[in-house]
């Protein structure tokens, strides 16, 4: 007996539900791109998953995993490095307190 | 093989709910490497033992310790105020979160052809893999090395100390 294709997509969906309420509601702008993360790896789970359950003679399933995975470190590279930034010039991180472009 | 299925998805989903409901942000990041760490575990369970590594090599290696760099930086260890606005923005983010978590498990049953699908009983190895990414997925292999170096020219760039013009 295995484990049908159905249960890992519902682990996929509950991840994704609970990254969009972290990027919806916490303030700190860390736990907002943490929450982006857990979004994009539930998305990279239900891949796999597909590739898995597919026929599965050609890599494509995880190439598009692998990209995705290349995608998302260059997308966190850049965005601690805004909120380092954004930290330097209003001594917060914040997402309430920062709503100017310019102080 | 069952029953590790479940353990790492319990492991997954709780820690994947402590790293964005901590008060504390290192216990935050340190719960979110622990999330990267079981989706890590999920895709060798899933027999893409390549992807598995990269996982936690990117993820783990990278991703978490920027993260613990960044909460570092900022002295910003326990957030004043929680949630953003009041209470009732909070209940704003359940609802929308468990409105898509409902459009989502819907959608994944009402599919009732998805238990046909069974899992072949393949293996693909790293070379093959390797040969695929170098013929028919070389441009994107090659437009992710260009955004790699972007993205590290842009967060140097960002995060680069100004020079004060006084002197």
């Amino acid at each position: 007996m295995t484990i049908p294709l159905s249960h890992y997509l519902a682990v996929s969906a509950a991840l994704f539900s609970i990254g969009l309420f972290g990027a919806l509601t916490r303030r700190s702008a860390i736990i907002v791109l943490i929450g982006i993360e857990i979004m994009m790896n539930a998305a990279n789970l239900n891949l796999i998953a597909f590739w898995r359950y597919s026929d599965g003679t050609r890599a494509t399933g995880q190439l598009f995993t692998f990209f995705g995975i290349t995608i998302a470190a260059a997308e966190v590279a850049v965005g601690l490095a805004i909120v380092i930034s954004v930290y330097r010039l209003f001594q917060s991180t914040n997402v309430n307190e920062i709503s100017d472009m310019k102080k | 093989m069952i029953a590790a299925f479940y353990l790492i998805s319990v492991v997954l989903i709780v820690s994947a709910v402590l790293a964005v409901s901590l008060r504390n942000l290192i216990y935050c990041t340190l719960c979110a490497s622990v999330v990267f760490i079981s989706s890590a575990a999920l895709f060798f369970l899933l027999k893409a033992d390549f992807i598995g590594v990269v996982q936690i090599l990117i993820y783990v290696g990278a991703v978490a310790t920027l993260l613990l760099f960044a909460v570092m930086l900022t002295k910003n260890l326990v957030s004043r105020q929680y949630y953003v606005g009041q209470k009732r923005k909070w209940s704003y983010g359940i609802f929308t979160a468990s409105a898509v978590l409902w459009v989502l498990i819907g959608s994944i049953r009402s599919q009732t052809n998805l238990a046909e699908l069974v899992t072949a009983d393949h293996q693909l190895s790293v070379v093959s893999l390797g040969k695929e990414m170098l013929t028919a997925f070389l441009l994107p292999f090659e437009v992710a090395s260009l955004l790699l170096t972007a993205a590290m020219i842009g967060g140097i760039v960002i995060a680069l100390e100004e020079k004060k013009k006084s002197s």
